[in-house]
């Protein structure tokens, strides 16, 4: 038994090892090349990473000055703003709150909501035009929101407007650690909930607030809960014009 | 309500609420709001110029009065310290 093999059998089984051998060499290869590939393809990841993230970075630092030539030139207008009192229709801002647009310097609310009015004034003016039909809040709309207050009901009572029937609702989002602008948008068009942050920084509590809203406000002028049905949350990361990219779109 | 013509501007009663915190101010309709405004800063113990002024969601300009504003008595004015955001 056992030990009574032919050298012909011998041969063969050897033959058959060194075939088992070949092959799980010739695995080991294949394996090995895999790792190598998979090795490439995460090096090719990794480094993909690195340039999005070093764009990234690149998009989110914020010049801390003025090239130069414009320093002068920009310091120039501003302090020439600084006495005045800039008008709309609808909305003021003072000089001196523009300085906060100059670089280091902090936006206040004054220029948060100037600026609104400008979009809310440029959305009603040409109606049919490709010019998005928007709702901007003012930055007391948010503090409200947070604060849990009734009063969030104002700004739609007060103008008896339908949210419902806009393309989108934008409002100025106020962090207060760190000191921090955000924009939220309510996108009635793409049903997304949007936050955008020049920082690429989420928020949750835009999404969890906003549909808190939505909700309550279509129970109360339409006396059903929303339908969420295909809504999705959004950010975009670090995009802070994306509302005007947006419009392009459509 | 009754609608009866007064000669006298009858005076009416703000609720200026900041931080949950009330102070009544009574003033008169066609009183300017930046005597208003010293007013309620200074019963809060606030330098001049701290707070900005909401009524009903919108701002109040220091040239704008109550009658302006339909503002009614009794009714409430809310004050918002300054926010600020900016680069990091």
């Amino acid at each position: 038994m056992g030990s009574s093999q032919s050298p012909a059998s011998k041969s063969k089984n050897r033959h058959q090892r060194q075939q088992k051998l070949k092959l799980s060499h010739t695995e080991e290869q294949a394996a090995l090349q895999k790792q190598k590939d998979a090795g490439k393809s995460a090096a090719r990841r990794l480094r993909r990473m690195a340039r999005n993230s070093a764009e990234v970075a690149r998009r989110s630092t914020y010049s801390h000055s003025l090239a130069p030539e414009c320093e002068s030139q920009v310091g120039r207008v501003v302090r020439r703003l600084e006495s005045l009192l800039i008008k709309t229709a609808h909305a003021q801002v003072k000089g001196s709150d523009l300085t906060g647009l100059l670089p280091t310097q902090c936006l206040n609310d004054e220029v948060m909501d100037f600026f609104g009015s400008l979009i809310l004034a440029r959305s009603s003016s040409r109606p049919g035009s490709g010019i998005l039909n928007v709702l901007v809040l003012s930055v007391f709309f948010w503090k409200a929101l947070i604060d849990g207050s009734s009063k969030v009901n104002q700004w739609t009572d007060r103008e008896s407007v339908d949210i419902f029937s806009k393309d989108a609702i934008l409002l100025p989002v106020h962090h207060v650690s760190p000191p921090h602008w955000t924009a939220a948008s309510i996108n009635f068009r793409k049903k997304r909930v949007e936050s955008y942050d020049s920082l690429g920084n989420d928020h949750p509590q835009v999404y969890e607030l906003l549909r808190g809203y939505m909700d309550k406000e279509h129970l109360r002028k339409k006396g059903a809960p929303f339908n969420f049905t295909g809504w999705v949350n959004h950010t975009p990361g670090c995009e802070p014009f994306a509302v005007v990219i947006e419009e392009k779109e459509y | 309500m009754s609608q009866e013509p007064e000669d006298v501007k009858p005076k009416i009663n703000l609720k200026v609420v900041y931080d949950g915190e009330e102070v009544q101010i009574k003033v008169k309709p066609n009183t300017k709001f930046a005597k208003i405004f010293a007013a309620a800063e200074q019963r809060f113990g606030k330098e001049s110029g701290t707070f900005k002024f909401v009524y009903e969601g919108k701002r109040i300009g220091k040239e704008d009065t109550p009658g302006d504003l339909d503002i009614e008595d009794g009714d409430q004015i809310d004050c918002f310290l300054e926010q600020l955001g900016g680069w990091q």
